[in-house]
């Protein structure tokens, strides 16, 4: 990106599409593809078209599609509609007793403003390397439901991404995640390394971590802002699983995170910085979800 | 003195506080407009022109004007800038330089147009560092060289390269007689005034009248440019500046006002709007990136024999104000008792944009570098560096060697300090941050815990603040036959409350309640010529000082009056309370011969004050010198496995003369301070050459403090008054208290991250990714 030769901050003008059904959402997308956006809190959308750096001719508006806002507990699945905002993610119960690591992540996304309006699928659909909610969702194993004309389809998140603002979603909805809960011991944990208060991710990085017999039976890690899309540190998970829990194993399993990630430098921080930390951040989560996990 | 006041030293809310709450206050954008302007610039960071083709933009339909350099006036536009301007020029200094200028009916409609221009460029090469720009064989920023010479001696234009130089004592001598000398180079970055309202003005033409609405500090200033430009009297142009949504010193003339004025003069003159936007506002002006070299001499007993200071600072493609950094040299002077002294400020023009003061000139930069050193000094002597800067400090009643006088500094004669109770402060900070038992010594940490280590540091700053030029600057005030007062003022409140402290100044004077008092502000119909505006805390200082010198006038013309039918000599009448009477008697007595004003006068009395042609010295006896004082204390967490650095609390100390309006005071000390621990830790401004782009051209990626990463901080308001009448020298003894607020905080902080780590930070702002570079680097300084 170079300067821009002119600073824009009006929209291109656009046609708004407000379905107030799923059928009538999927019909338009389909109709328009390639010229329409979907938008929902409108948080990353928005800026975007006054920049003009996308120009959508149609901008489908999923407000009114109020059954896609809900957090529930189904059998062993939590799951949590695509226009669920932040704040209803920050403030439920379910989220924090069986995902606390999203919850954190809840916690210091953006600002409260941002947070009242911002949804868990736009924040998914948006795919930044950053995304803050993305990461807890990895490690949960978490599964997007994406719906068509055509029919539906429920993929794993980590397949959804598949670069800098870009997934698998063509003219799909994306309406549910889906995350699994396990019944045994497990604790979770996320940070996010960033310049001061409500800023995007210099590096984030949530932790789960299932414990049986003072071992490690599973580990999950994934972080964000350290490669074209949010990715799982499996070298450090592949490390220590069936590992004796112990700060060795954790201090040598968070070196290896470093061949998992390909960060740069950019305005927030510098490539030499993002993978210094990324060993921190990584070894502290471990620790804090074990210390989780053994409670 | 131990007068008692019944209107000042009270915190009044502004007037307009409540309408600014709830919206009903009319900024310049909620004001009309009938087309709207946008600026084309240039995606270089030197270039020329070399053909520019707009026939596309003016056939779009909705367009009513474009302008390029082509179509200005052959006039360059005075003041506002260090080198005069024209309206656009082919020559294009930094990225977003504006190339050309299109009016339409809607912004929307504008930007289209912009996309039609054609414009072929020739790039030259760009510099961005101010000591690389310095050198001869830098690309030229300007024909006659980019160092911009000392302005009282304008050398530039001879293609003559020279810092601003200010010498006394002899520093070869100081250095010889020190015993321990350290010298070191450091760091600043440049900082965004970040104003919540970004520029913007509204122009039209009626007949051959020109009225500009501007959100501006200095509107005189505005008027004064135009009127060169286009050719006309100053008397056809009118500026009005109702309420500015932040200025802290970005807000001058600039070509924008002029651009602006051009299109809507060619669309006959239709009211033309410029707003800013944020990415606009965020390149368009900055604090100056700077260098410092300094170097301090002592003996082992602590005195200081020797301070020398050289410093590049880049002063952008333009550079506004004066067009330097000058006043900055003469902090350590200012600040510390030194008999030698040597400065050379070198002004130096790049290819980035624009650098203006920012709540004061280069003074953080030079306070990060001097208290630098003056730790290490101290460490070097084995001295508490709360005590050796008290050894070294000036206070209240020392007499300040004289610093010549030269048309960009603040010089004076030599000259006893006037409320600076700096020793006072400094015990105050000490006490309040429990120095004394949290201090372990030289670059060790308060306490640790695992991975985080705790460090404290105090600095001191002192320096000038509430300029009274008073003879750039005129007021006029008029007693109504109520004995009300109105003031037609000169200055203009750039949302800092001047107005009411103005008003509550008069109220006092006067001896009348405060909803007597009215103030007429922020328009040059208002007739009363103000050269500086509001800058550098000289609206109250100048401003105060000018009003109660006018209302002392008034006072006088009413005594004369009063005194025939008082039966006594106009001296012996006592002005108050809408009456006159005797003062010599007691005042129980006096009062029952009092007689009310409406029985002495059947018209307004008016009485103006400015200063002598050219006079900067009223602001307190003559001999005396009114400085701002400042001390600041911190304790810092460094996270030495990331670098961050957590500013657990924060104490400072600071003396504002009097307080007029206590409030108001805290809030500019508070303000300032928050400011300057932004700019000590997160207001990185990145340029990336490769993309010709600044990446912190929006609020998401340059990061002014919120409110959750200001640590606890207590202000604490010590006040000291002269024993002199309120309308001789500045008003009951107030000083200027926006700027000194901002000078301590990467001085404080680096103070602090060297005592928890004992590693120095010689870069601001002090990122987690500089400090941990410095935690790894691994040697000791």
């Amino acid at each position: 990106m170079s300067y821009p030769h002119v600073i824009t901050k009006t929209i291109k003008e656009f046609k708004l599409i407000s379905p107030t059904t799923i059928e009538e959402a999927l019909y338009a997308l389909n109709e328009y593809k390639t010229d329409t956006r979907i938008i929902a809190g409108g948080t990353d959308l928005v800026p975007l078209m006054k920049h003009r750096a996308v120009t959508p001719k149609y901008v489908v508006s999923i407000e009114k599609l109020k059954e896609l806002d809900y957090v529930r507990l189904v059998g062993d699945q939590l799951r949590i509609g695509a226009l669920t905002k932040i704040n209803t993610i920050k403030n439920s119960d379910v989220i924090m007793k069986n995902c606390y690591s999203l919850y954190e992540a809840s916690l210091v996304f953006a600002t409260p403003q941002i947070r009242n309006v911002a949804t868990i699928g736009g924040n998914i659909c948006r795919s930044s390397p950053s995304a803050d909610t993305v990461p807890s969702l990895l490690v949960f194993n978490a599964q997007v439901k994406l719906v068509n004309q055509k029919g539906e389809r429920i993929i794993p998140l980590e397949q959804f991404f598949t670069g800098p603002g870009l997934n698998v979603a063509d003219s799909d909805l994306l309406t549910e995640i889906i995350i699994p809960i396990e019944k045994g011991e497990y604790g979770t944990a996320f940070h996010k390394i960033s310049r001061n208060t409500s800023d995007l991710a210099k590096v984030n990085c949530a932790v789960k971590v299932s414990i049986s017999h003072e071992k490690f039976s599973d580990v999950k890690v994934a972080l964000g802002a350290v490669s074209d899309r949010p990715i799982r540190a499996k070298n450090v998970e592949k490390l220590l699983i069936d590992k004796k829990i112990n700060a060795e194993n954790i201090e040598k399993a968070s070196e290896m995170v470093i061949n998992d990630i390909n960060p740069i430098t950019d305005v927030r921080s510098t490539e030499i910085y993002r993978k210094e930390i990324s060993k921190v951040l990584v070894k502290r989560m471990l620790n804090l979800a074990v210390e989780r996990a053994q409670k | 003195m131990a007068e008692k006041f019944s209107v000042i030293g009270k915190s009044i809310p502004a007037k307009e506080t409540k309408i600014k709450a709830t919206g009903e206050c009319k900024y310049v954008d909620d004001l009309p407009t009938d087309l709207h302007v946008k600026i084309l610039r240039s995606p270089y960071p030197h270039a020329m022109i070399k053909n520019i083709d707009v026939s596309a933009a003016e056939k779009l339909d909705g367009v009513e004007a474009v302008i390029t350099y082509k179509d200005v006036p052959n006039r360059l536009m005075p003041r506002g800038c260090a080198r005069a301007l024209y309206i656009l020029d082919p020559h294009l200094r930094h990225v977003g330089d504006e190339v050309a200028a299109v009016a339409a009916i809607s912004e929307s409609i504008a930007e289209d147009a912009l996309t039609l221009i054609k414009v072929d460029y020739e790039v030259l090469p760009a510099v961005f560092d101010p000591e690389e720009a310095a050198k001869p064989d830098a690309p030229k920023i300007y024909p006659e060289g980019n160092v911009y010479g000392p302005q009282y001696e304008p050398l530039h234009e001879k293609g003559i390269n020279a810092p601003t130089l200010l010498e006394w004592g002899d520093i070869n001598k100081g250095f010889s007689e020190a015993d321990v000398i350290v010298e070191d180079t450091f760091e600043v970055g440049p900082q965004i005034h970040a104003a919540v309202e970004p520029h913007i003005c509204i122009t039209s033409w009626v007949g051959d009248e020109l009225t500009v609405w501007t959100a501006n500090q200095v509107p005189y200033e505005v008027r004064e440019g135009l009127a060169y430009v286009f050719e006309m009297p100053e008397s056809k142009v009118r500026v009005l500046s109702p309420f500015i949504g932040g200025g802290f010193g970005g807000k001058y003339l600039n070509r924008y006002h002029a651009i602006c004025a051009l299109l809507s003069k060619q669309s006959g003159g239709k009211k033309t709007k410029i707003r800013f936007t944020r990415e606009e506002e965020q390149t368009n002006s900055k604090r100056f990136l700077s260098k410092q070299y300094i170097k301090i001499g002592a003996k082992k007993d602590g005195t200081l024999t020797a301070i020398y200071f050289k410093g590049y600072a880049d002063l952008g493609g333009y550079g506004n104000f004066f067009g330097n950094s000058g006043f900055w040299g003469e902090y350590p002077a200012a600040a510390y008792k030194v008999n030698n002294s040597r400065f050379e400020g070198w002004d130096v023009h790049t290819n980035h944009f624009t650098s203006q003061p920012m709540r004061s000139v280069q003074v953080p930069a030079t306070v990060f570098s001097v208290e630098s050193v003056i730790d290490q000094v101290a460490k070097k002597l084995n001295m508490d560096p709360t005590e050796f800067r008290l050894m070294n400090m000036p206070q209240t009643g020392d007499v300040m060697p004289p610093l010549p006088y030269t048309a960009n500094t603040v010089g004076y004669p030599r000259a006893e300090l006037e409320g600076y109770p700096s020793k006072k402060l400094m015990k105050l900070v000490k006490d309040e941050l429990g120095w004394d038992k949290k201090w372990k010594g030289w670059g060790r940490p308060v306490e640790e815990n695992g991975t985080k280590k705790r460090g404290i540091g105090i600095v001191y700053s002192g320096y000038e603040g509430g300029f009274c030029h008073d003879g750039f600057m005129s007021m006029a005030a008029s007693m109504n036959k109520d004995g009300s007062i109105n003031i037609m003022a000169g200055t203009q409140d750039l949302g800092n409350s001047s107005n009411m402290t103005m008003c509550q100044l008069a109220a006092e004077f006067m001896g009348i309640p405060l909803e007597d008092v009215n103030i007429f502000t922020g328009d040059t119909s208002i007739g009363q010529y103000d050269y500086f505006g509001a800058r550098a805390s000289r609206e109250l200082t100048t401003g105060g000082h000018l009003l109660l010198k006018a209302l002392e006038e008034i006072k006088q013309k009413v005594r004369i009056i009063a005194a025939p039918r008082l039966g006594v000599k106009p001296e012996e009448v006592e002005i108050k309370g809408k009456m006159a009477y005797v003062r010599t008697k007691a005042e129980t007595d006096a009062l029952k011969e009092a007689i009310p004003f409406a029985e002495l006068i059947t018209s307004s009395i008016t009485a103006g004050a400015s200063g002598e042609p050219g006079s900067v010295f009223p602001e307190t006896a003559p001999g005396k010198k009114v400085r701002n004082s400042m001390v600041a204390g911190i304790e810092v967490e460094v996270d030495t496995e990331t670098g961050e650095v957590k500013l657990l609390n924060m104490v400072t100390a600071n003396c504002p003369g009097k307080a007029i309006n206590p409030e108001v005071v805290k809030g500019q000390y508070q303000g300032a301070t928050i400011m300057s621990l932004g700019y000590a830790l997160w207001e990185d401004f990145v340029y990336d050459e490769n993309k010709r782009a600044y990446l912190t051209d929006s609020f998401t990626d340059y990061r002014v403090p919120r409110a959750q990463d200001v640590p606890p901080l207590k202000t604490i308001v010590l006040e000291e008054t002269p024993d002199r009448p309120p309308h001789e020298g500045t008003p009951y003894g107030a000083q200027g208290v926006g700027e000194l607020g901002c000078w301590s905080g990467p001085a404080v902080v680096a103070s602090a991250i060297y005592n928890a780590l004992g590693k120095r930070m010689q870069k601001s702002p002090m990122t987690a990714e500089k400090v941990l570079e410095l935690i790894k680097e691994g040697e000791n300084k």
